[in-house]
């Protein structure tokens, strides 16, 4: 936690609050404000170990690896029934020497709901929003919202995540209630973050230059019967990035990523299904080298069963299935063209997980993997995609704590 | 199921559906699944026993006179046909949704309770905000008002006050410890929203009732 005693973020967060707080007219109106303040927050700890190959750091070496921690705290306050303003620091390590553990704002937007009956609402947030993207996106740092310790890594890939986790900009959201269920969308326009670890999936990491987020747009459209016994939802998104180079380096260049996600989800009192099927079409063009260029399109799906026992716990099984490009789905072409491995194209993931909350505030889980490719795995863990090895396995343990 | 939705329980439904019409206070004996916890329980009870006598070997279970199975099942089935008359003995404890007596609604479609207690729904029809409290998820109260009220599933509850906190969508419900606690913060807030038994409830608070 001495991370956040130091984080640039925190007095800034804080001071904004106060300043909400002070425009309360009267003593006793900033009470009723200050009512509204909460704060939440969360620390997990998960340990790695791999048999081949490395997932969060040298997972297949020693003990494994430790270097995977997620701390988030999170501040709200209503100061109008209208009004909420909401923001969360967050500080993930997941491999790496630590220095992405330094906290980042992972969230903070100021929301309105424009307008609310008793059958609509519609609201705008301004800020650094929360893509909407699959059933798990907005809170995948959060271990406790997760069913497993790893979401399915087919569609919340962890190597590209920066990509789709946040945009900074305007989003507007509405729900519908009708008779049968619940209606929401969502529709945001912002500038995506792109950290390294684009850079380095795009293999832009060693060159001069750098990559920039632009104007994106992405949408959601779920639908929830009977509140909550059956989900479905479509996310699209329209994700654009700028390579600059300058003189010296490969060229500027476009990187355009179009995904659809069809999300569908069976809940009932001890068992969920849950299944989501993304097609992914990504192209990076203007690079002087061409066959560094690329205009491809990914598939990904997975199925899982999830049962809750003994009202603590809960067993997980998932397949997921991940191609980086359905036209080349063993990845011989991209093999055949020298690029690289065949096994880096594609990964099979068959995943058994147990969870279990030993307190409201404190979960222990427990995740083994048996993977078929290495489509997914971390390029910054693995410099050398020829040193992989296509079929490995592994197991992970963690602990959460929420307050 | 069978028992709650078997020909005699319907005419019992019917009757509290009037009753509910008409704004009396409610009592389900059939409702609440408690019934057929008590018939399973119980089965699970005869079953056990048998299973345990005939491991342990205890002479004196092996030569209790007639057919075992048959004499436990016919001992459940009267202890459950009982069942509603011992129950209805008790207080009324079906479990109401309560507000602040500043809240000018008396009546709410289920699904806007449910957007209310999802936090969805950050305001009363009237414009007034909403505060919503809570007992523990381990509460038996809240199980009961979550299940049978708002007809959600609990952990989905959870997950989705979750949802909304970590994305910055909306806030979590405020949480009490006790029943006692429930009823004085909801009467002490405009605005407040909660649940308790029924026949805890006094006139600090208004009841309101749910639509299907």
């Amino acid at each position: 936690m001495s991370a956040f005693a130091s984080s640039r973020w925190t007095p800034r967060v804080l001071g904004g609050l106060l300043s909400l707080m002070s425009f309360a007219a009267s003593p006793a109106a900033a009470q009723d404000v200050l009512d509204t303040l909460q704060f939440q927050g969360f620390v997990t700890q998960g340990l790695v170990v791999t048999d081949r190959n490395n997932f969060f750091g040298s997972s297949s070496s020693g003990g494994g690896s430790l270097q995977f921690t997620e701390v988030g705290v999170n501040a709200s306050i209503r100061p109008r029934e209208r009004l909420l303003i909401s923001a969360q620091v967050l500080g993930r390590r997941a491999g790496s020497d630590g220095r992405d553990a330094r906290p980042k704002l992972d969230h903070g937007v100021v929301d309105y709901q424009i307008f609310n009956s008793q059958r609509r609402s519609v609201g705008v947030q301004a800020g650094r929003f929360k893509n909407p993207f699959g059933f798990y996106n907005q809170t995948r740092d959060m271990s406790f919202t997760r069913p497993s310790i790893l979401l399915p890594q087919s569609i919340y890939f962890d190597r590209t995540r920066s990509l789709g986790l946040a945009s900074d900009g305007l989003t507007v959201y509405g729900e519908e209630r009708i008779a049968s269920g619940t209606v929401r969308a969502q529709v945001g326009v912002g500038r995506p973050q792109t950290n390294e670890d684009l850079e380095n999936a795009l293999r832009l990491d060693e060159q001069p230059g750098s990559l920039d987020g632009r104007t994106s747009v992405i949408g959601q459209l779920l639908y929830e019967h009977d509140g909550g016994r059956f989900l479905a939802a479509f996310s699209a998104a329209r994700v654009r990035a700028r390579f600059d180079s300058g003189s010296s380096g490969p060229g500027d260049a476009d990187f355009r990523f179009q995904p659809w996600i069809l999300s569908l989800q069976y809940n009932e009192e001890n068992w969920s299904l849950t299944s989501e099927f993304a097609l992914r079409e990504s192209s990076l063009q203007g690079l002087d080298f061409e066959p560094a260029n690329f205009d491809i399109t990914g598939e990904s799906w997975y199925v899982q069963y999830s049962r809750r026992f003994l009202t603590d716990w809960q067993w997980l099984l998932r397949y997921d299935v991940l191609y980086l490009d359905r036209n080349d789905r063993r990845g011989r072409d991209f093999e055949a063209d020298g690029l690289g491995p065949s096994h880096s194209r594609f990964a099979r993931d068959l995943t058994f997980g147990l969870q279990w909350r030993l307190h409201p505030q404190i979960m222990v889980a427990g995740e083994y993997h048996h993977v078929d490719g290495t489509g997914w795995l971390p390029g910054r863990d693995n410099p050398d995609p020829g040193d992989t090895s296509r079929r490995w396995n592994m197991f992970l343990l963690q602990t959460s704590l929420r307050f | 199921m069978e028992f709650g939705h078997g020909g005699s329980g319907e005419g019992i439904r019917d009757a509290h559906d009037s009753r509910q019409r008409a704004g009396l206070p409610m009592r389900r004996p059939f409702d609440d699944g408690r019934l057929e916890r008590c018939a399973r329980m119980l089965l699970a009870l005869a079953g056990l026993r048998r299973s345990v006598a005939r491991w342990i070997r205890i002479p004196s279970c092996r030569t209790l006179p007639g057919p075992n199975r048959l004499r436990d099942l016919v001992i459940a089935l009267a202890l459950c046909l009982l069942s509603p008359v011992l129950l209805a003995a008790d207080a009324d404890d079906s479990v109401v949704m309560i507000a602040h007596p500043g809240v000018t609604v008396d009546q709410l479609p289920r699904n806007v309770a449910r957007a209310i207690f999802g936090m969805r729904q950050r305001t009363w029809p009237d414009g007034t905000a909403a505060r919503v409290f809570v007992l523990p998820n381990s509460h038996p109260v809240h199980g009961r008002f979550v299940k049978e009220r708002l007809e959600i599933v609990p952990h989905q509850l959870q997950l989705s006050w979750d949802r909304i906190v970590f994305s910055g969508t909306g806030q979590a419900p405020e949480r009490v410890q006790t029943p006692g606690q429930m009823l004085e913060q909801v009467a002490a807030t405009p605005g407040g929203v909660g649940y308790m038994e029924q026949g805890a409830v006094d006139e600090r608070v208004r009841i309101i009732t749910l639509d299907p």
